[in-house]
């Protein structure tokens, strides 16, 4: 293996894992608030304990999430410093809201979780927002990487108007399209897990969250799928290589490569995303249960995300840069000034997955065996 | 479609981009405030994410093995802090990682190459602690004590300073660049070979010379598209840097020392304000008070060992913090303690500045020691400042193993006129002051003394900085942030902080 797949498939793995986290973490900060909301409304306890349980999940999997960051960043550094370095200097302003948007978002996590019950339902929920508006910051600032790597606009701006990147014509739709994607992928995946426990229990507090997510899960996918729609058009007018790349036999130029096949699949995953999530608000609303259809949405839901983003990311392949038909390859990126040897690729693999594994194996033992435990 | 290509491939040269060296100067100046905020913001949290758990691991160590559960009630306490720490060091490290990238955009040259393995390492290291934090934090029982849960607290801090190593080798090799062999002797004449040559020296000869009227922009263009080939050949060498050991002993024991009375100041107060609670308060005081009292004693030991590495590779620094001046001069502590001989007469500035002829960059040898005598004006304060809290801390920890004799409490209550128990309790509350303000003087000293390098020898911090202008709209913004972290999150370490009495 030489220096540019090893780098390509460890940013590859990096990018995939922190993104599938991160949309967990966008789709849990916009949907807390609005459950808050709702809670303070009906003055129900029980609807609080259901989202204490979705807002711890979300701390654990954020710090997982800041992991991911990490390797993220030192993988773009490390291997990628060319590229990276364009990257922070021409998107100096949507890096700065992103980060901006970190440093705002996780220290009111920390606040939103140590003011619960401790100060006024109002406040408490002005604190959400503030949560939910740094997080909303994140993705407006980085989906401008991706947005530019599709269509480099604003790139001979350095020293200039660095607020032209601004214009590119794919990064409304594609940063929109993300936003709705996660709120979609975390309404369904509570969707599910909440119509399994319903069907469990039989216990009201389940059934009652599934009607409040079926509002928001149900408009959410519909507005995340016409902007797909859109933002597939506008791919083929602003970024052609990727379009031809997606659509095979139905572009007008073919591709070097050819992800036709693994696009009809994601295609797929959403119509049976959607099919699922109307039968299974449909059986609710009836007052029926189905645990296989709620287990099968909350499945899918999961897969979607890493799977677009795998889409998204390998489009690209061989160029890092796409500039219409054509692009700029990986290995004019690429970091030469030291070996990146197999040792770091298998290492990475080794350790990430080690370490992920002995922490499931754990909580299985902690959780569900009750072992260790004191 | 083919003119984005043409202008990226145009830009890519950058061929037509100068920013002058002037302009870099001042953007760089204009940074600085932020960045050196932001480093101690980050430091600040770390330092209890990285000393804390020794003082955590004590009280949970003796609540298992004697049963009990006042020690684990406040081990469990301390660990909540634990959490907090990280997860605000975690966030405050985003912005120094990002503040790196973004901002010292010259420096991703160094991620790419000397700081490679040990970032690397780095990420296997935080994996590690992120699982374990979860693991440690979310399976307290206090009231059914175990082994495992302990031992998973061992692993995180393992990780912890595993981490911390690694990080600190990045610091270690800006400060005594290892591994480049004689490459920074012939740039400045008195540094001894550091290290085996691990770098390919005729491109970072050519690089340095490219360097000298340009900034990032060169280092990126000449080091990275120009295809060089390989400059570094071995990244594992950073991880063996003599100022890495010390750096890493040094740091650790002041992140228990801080950590250790931080806690120490809380459990006094609740001692003086609950008296029915005293014997609790002060069995606890007594734990933290003699972890911190065991790293002070240690770190007059580390403190000798950082000062002959700082001797030895960074000396313009030592002479401008020992303050001899110009003309040097002895000076009898130092003359023992590095040749054991008071009457040694160690040189001065005016010595190293006459090494310039011997330079391939006399320039640089002359900006390298006015560097030096403009920071022996305040940083001579400052290492004193830290030197002297360090010295009342290593009395204070000496007067509390009185603690355990009853004659030499006897004889303290005889001498100071004041109980031994009320000494260790009312000077809780200035040790923690001290050891922040000897930490955080210790770090102005270690990096403000290699000024104007960023790399020692090798890369100036202007040759860093992104070529876009810093203004001051950005700077207070990113200031009013990184002040609105340190404030929320004293906060919250204070509020967790308060040791209520522990009920059965």
């Amino acid at each position: 293996m030489n220096n540019v797949f090893n780098a390509f498939i460890l940013l590859g793995y990096a990018t995939i894992a922190h993104l599938f986290l991160v949309n967990l973490i966008l789709g849990i900060s916009i949907i807390i608030p609005i459950l808050e909301y709702i809670q303070i409304k009906r003055n129900d306890d029980e609807l609080k304990r259901n989202q204490i349980s979705i807002f711890k999940f979300m701390v654990i999997t954020d710090l997982f999430a800041g992991v991911w960051a990490t390797w993220l960043t030192v993988f773009l550094g490390g291997f990628w410093p060319l590229l990276t370095f364009y990257a922070t200097t021409i998107l100096f302003i949507p890096i700065t809201i992103s980060i901006a948007g970190i440093l705002i978002a996780l220290p009111s996590i920390g606040i939103y979780w140590y003011t619960w019950g401790k100060v006024s339902n109002k406040l408490h929920l002005f604190i959400g927002i503030i949560m939910c508006i740094g997080t909303i910051m994140v993705p407006l600032g980085f989906n401008m990487i991706f947005a530019f790597i599709n269509d480099p606009v604003g790139i001979n701006q350095l020293g200039g108007n660095l607020f032209a990147v601004f214009l590119n014509p794919l990064y409304p739709t594609f940063t929109l399209h993300r936003i709705f994607g996660a709120i979609t992928m975390v309404s369904s995946l509570l969707l599910g897990i909440y119509g399994y426990l319903y069907y469990k229990t039989n216990q009201e507090r389940y059934g009652s969250m599934m009607y409040i997510l079926s509002y928001i899960a149900l408009p959410s996918i519909f507005i995340e799928s016409f902007l797909g729609f859109i933002y597939a058009f506008e791919l083929t007018k602003y970024s052609p290589y990727i379009a031809s790349v997606l659509f095979g036999p139905f572009s007008l130029n073919p591709a070097e490569n050819n992800l036709y096949p693994l696009f009809l699949i994601f295609i797929s995953i959403i119509l049976i995303m959607w099919i699922l999530l109307i039968s299974l608000i449909f059986i609710h609303f009836r007052g029926k249960k189905s645990h296989l259809i709620s287990i099968s949405l909350a499945i899918i839901s999961l897969i979607g995300i890493p799977f677009g983003e795998f889409i998204n990311d390998y489009s690209r392949y061989p160029y890092f840069i796409i500039t219409g038909d054509k692009g700029i390859y990986l290995s004019q990126f690429i970091n030469n000034i030291i070996n990146i040897t197999d040792f770091w690729v298998i290492s990475s693999f080794i350790v990430s997955i080690a370490v992920l594994s002995a922490y499931l194996w754990l909580l299985y033992q902690v959780i569900i065996k009750k072992r260790f435990s004191h | 479609m083919k003119a984005w290509g043409l202008v990226l491939l145009s830009f890519l040269s950058l061929s037509s981009l100068s920013i002058g060296e002037n302009n870099l100067i001042s953007n760089a100046n204009a940074a600085e405030p932020m960045t050196i905020l932001g480093i101690y913001v980050h430091g600040f949290f770390l330092l209890m994410a990285v000393g804390l758990p020794y003082l955590v691991l004590a009280y949970e160590f003796l609540g298992i093995r004697k049963r009990d559960l006042e020690y684990l009630n406040a081990a469990k306490k301390l660990s909540t802090v634990w959490g907090i720490s990280f997860a605000i060091g975690a966030a405050t490290g985003t912005l120094v990682e990002f503040g790196l990238v973004q901002v010292w955009s010259g420096t991703l040259v160094a991620i790419g190459s000397f700081f490679f393995a040990p970032l690397t390492l780095e990420l296997f290291a935080f994996m590690v602690e992120v699982v374990f934090v979860v693991i440690y934090l979310f399976t307290w029982d206090i009231n059914k004590p175990s082994w495992f849960h302990f031992l998973s607290g061992l692993v995180l801090l393992i990780a912890s300073n595993i981490s911390a190593y690694l990080i600190l080798a990045a610091n270690s090799f800006m400060n005594v660049p290892w591994g480049t062999g004689d490459l920074v002797s012939k740039i400045l004449p008195w540094m001894p070979a550091l290290g085996p040559n691990s770098v390919n020296q005729a491109a970072l000869d050519n690089l340095y010379v490219m360097l000298q009227n340009n900034g990032t922009i060169a280092l990126i263009k000449y080091s990275l598209e120009n295809n060089v080939g390989i400059i570094f050949y071995n990244p594992m060498i950073p991880l063996l840097n003599p100022d890495l050991f010390a750096t890493f002993i040094h740091t650790v024991l002041a992140t228990i020392i801080i950590a250790s009375f931080e806690a120490s100041a809380f459990i006094a107060y609740d001692y003086i304000k609950r008296i029915s609670e005293r014997n609790y308060r002060f069995k606890l005081l007594k734990v933290s008070y003699g972890t911190g009292a065991v790293a002070s004693i240690l770190m007059a030991f580390s403190g000798d060992f950082m000062g002959r590495i700082v001797y030895q590779y960074n000396v313009l620094k030592f002479i401008a913090f020992e303050g001899l001046g110009n003309s040097g001069g002895r000076d009898p502590i130092m003359g023992i303690l590095l040749y054991g001989n008071p009457n040694y007469n160690f040189p001065g500035f005016d010595y190293y500045l006459a090494l310039a002829s011997r330079s391939v960059d006399p320039n640089a040898v002359v900006q390298s020691v006015l560097a030096a005598q403009s920071f022996a004006t305040w940083g001579y304060y400052v290492y004193w400042s830290m030197v002297i809290s360090g010295i009342i801390l290593f009395i204070f920890s000496i007067f509390y193993f009185a603690i355990y004799s009853e004659k030499l409490q006897t004889l303290f209550k005889k001498i100071f006129r004041i109980s031994l128990d009320k000494f260790v309790v009312y000077s809780s509350f200035i040790a923690p002051f001290l050891g922040l303000i000897a930490a955080s003087s210790g770090w102005a000293v270690r990096e403000a003394g290699r000024h104007p390098w960023v790399i020692y020898g090798l890369i100036q911090y202007w040759q860093v900085i992104t070529p876009n202008t810093i203004t001051p709209t950005f700077s207070i913004l990113i200031i009013a942030l990184e002040l609105s972290i340190l404030v929320l999150g004293s906060f919250s370490i204070i509020y967790i902080m308060r040791f209520r009495g522990y009920k059965k």
